[in-house]
């Protein structure tokens, strides 16, 4: 890649530092933590104790709901807002419930004027008695509206963690630019044979390995603090191990052969299959195979589920960035590496 | 084509005259088939797919250095000089190819003689078997290359090729594992259509990727 000029430089490191800040200073949306109690019987008052997260219960018009599923629907009868953070909402859980089952897990639904609506799913298990009927689950959720102020979503798992997003994901898509254009270097190096590709791509591909080697950082510390543990088997983070055993390998071809002109065009060859080994690995085996990781398994990826517009707006530009730092960083270390066969070659 | 033809009888010819090189990887699979047997005993379910595999692949390894390796740098001059790299690749791909489809058979045999037969969906299982020798032989017919050039070709094979064999093994594997029941067409597609894909892009890339590697 020859780019001419510095802008592409400072663009990279504002983008860059741009997305450190946005992605760390913009705060969380409303969201619910907890509640208590956990188990409510039917036909019985329920005193509802809710604890939030970055919210607004003492704002107008505060409204609250427990929803069955999309037709059974009750609102509190009373609510009183300790503080911004503590609610407590009184239910009049009716004595007959919609389905036949005994055991129904109940979302709570919030809303009021400042946070709009928040969830949280699963938040109570409704002990019914054999009535069946769903006429007194008859109340209206309000129209989605969205919250005022500029927040990132809250989603229950991740709560702040949603932030490494712009630092674990945008990584896997600046790698794959990288590990490209390293991969493009050697067939124009094979077609050319003019050393000067190779440099490149081999610096490209060294880039790409430490690349990868953050991403699966940020990735480990990211599913130690939600998945539960740091190294889950997933088949994502096995995977990424065996993508980085293979450009170690190809570092450890170009050292082993003495000659050079025949390790540059054998490590030529090897980054491009190893670069086209590395689509299926990354890309397409996991999304055939039940992963934690969205985007496998049947979990949407990149869907309205994980990202909202006002994410993209650091996603992309993190992603932009963290590429143009990788080529910068390439770019000097492959004069480096010229450098250095000159001067091996005026001493021998 | 008679390029192809020729070199590929001359390679055949040449296993004939020196059955110790074949018999060698042959008795390398018997050995362990037969360890396996004394260390389980029958084997079932995916043990028996991953036993399997694994012996496989590592005869296969094996086999196709000793291929590659065989051929001393003079020879190797000699073609250089009389034939054109595309042939010398597909010869080579298709010789390497029927050896590991022989080496795999053998070995099915072995494992059926020795450690029973959990597979129900034949059909699949051998599909799978046919699409994972062709791809392990397009990928070791070109890293062998690369590998044999330097003086510890052995350990440099295992290096380079186990990684870049992974994405060709985990669909074959998942899909032996699936003809371990009865299965319909419609539950192994996606897994025979990406092994599919993968044994084009392996294939692919060894005989565009072979003449620049040959060339030394």
């Amino acid at each position: 890649m020859k780019v001419r000029g510095l802008w592409w430089k400072i663009l990279g490191v504002l983008l860059i530092l741009y997305s450190l800040v946005a992605g760390l200073i913009i705060p969380l949306g409303s969201g619910v933590i907890a509640v208590d109690p956990m188990v409510a019987r039917a036909g019985t008052p329920l005193e509802l104790t809710i604890v939030g997260y970055n919210s607004h219960f003492d704002a107008e018009g505060q409204r609250a709901w427990l929803r069955l599923n999309a037709n059974a629907v009750i609102e509190a009868t009373q609510l009183q807002a300790g503080d911004r953070r503590h609610l407590t909402a009184t239910f009049q859980i009716p004595s007959s419930l919609p389905g036949r089952d005994t055991i129904n897990s109940a979302n709570l639904i919030l809303y009021n004027s400042v946070d709009g609506h928040s969830v949280l799913p699963s938040a109570i298990v409704i002990r019914g008695n054999s009535m069946e009927g769903s006429a007194a689950w008859n109340a209206d959720l309000l129209e989605a509206t969205g919250a005022t102020g500029f927040h990132f979503p809250f989603r229950n798992i991740l709560k702040e963690t949603i932030r490494n997003t712009y630092f674990h994901v945008q990584i896997w898509f600046a790698l794959l630019f990288i590990c490209l254009i390293s991969a493009i270097n050697s067939v124009r190096f094979l077609r050319s044979k003019r050393a000067l590709y190779d440099f490149k791509a081999e610096a490209f591909a060294a880039t790409g390995l430490v690349w990868a080697c953050m991403g699966m950082c940020t990735g480990i510390l990211w599913a130690g603090n939600t998945w539960g543990s740091y190294w889950s088997f997933d088949v994502k983070q096995n995977m990424t191990a065996i993508a980085i055993l293979m450009y170690l390998a190809y570092f450890i071809l170009r050292q082993s052969i003495a000659d050079k002109d025949v390790a540059r065009r054998f490590s030529a060859a090897y980054n491009i299959f190893a670069f086209l080994m590395l689509i299926p690995l990354l890309y397409i085996i996991p999304r055939m195979t039940d992963s934690l990781h969205p985007g496998s398994g049947g979990n949407p990826a990149m869907g309205s589920e994980d990202m909202d517009n006002r994410m993209r707006m650091v996603f992309y530009p993190a992603i932009i960035g963290w590429t143009l730092l990788g080529v910068w960083i390439s770019n000097v270390y492959w004069r480096q590496l010229r450098l250095k066969s000159h001067f091996e070659e005026e001493f021998e | 084509m008679k390029q192809i033809a020729a070199l590929l009888s001359k390679d055949i010819q040449l296993d004939f005259r020196q059955m110790f090189g074949l018999g060698g990887i042959f008795l390398y699979v018997f050995a362990a088939a037969f360890i396996i047997y004394l260390s389980f005993g029958e084997v079932i379910g995916k043990t028996w797919v991953a036993l399997y595999w694994i012996v496989v692949l590592f005869a296969s390894v094996n086999a196709v250095l000793r291929s590659t390796t065989q051929e001393g740098n003079q020879r190797r001059i000699y073609y250089y000089t009389i034939t054109d790299p595309v042939s010398v690749s597909l010869a080579k791909l298709i010789y390497n190819f029927l050896v590991l489809l022989l080496i795999s058979l053998l070995c099915l045999l072995l494992f059926v003689v020795f450690n029973g037969y959990p597979i129900i969906s034949s059909g699949y299982f051998l599909l799978g078997l046919l699409c994972g020798t062709l791809g392990i032989a397009a990928n070791f017919t070109l890293i062998s290359q690369i590998a044999s050039y330097g003086k510890n070709s052995n350990t440099l094979m295992m290096v380079l090729s186990l990684p870049v064999i992974i994405p060709l093994l985990l669909p074959v594997i998942r899909l032996s594992i699936k003809s371990l029941e009865q299965v319909s067409w419609s539950q192994v597609q996606t897994d025979v259509t990406l092994l599919g894909a993968i044994d084009l892009l392996i294939v692919g890339v060894a005989i565009l990727l072979f003449p620049f590697i040959w060339r030394s």
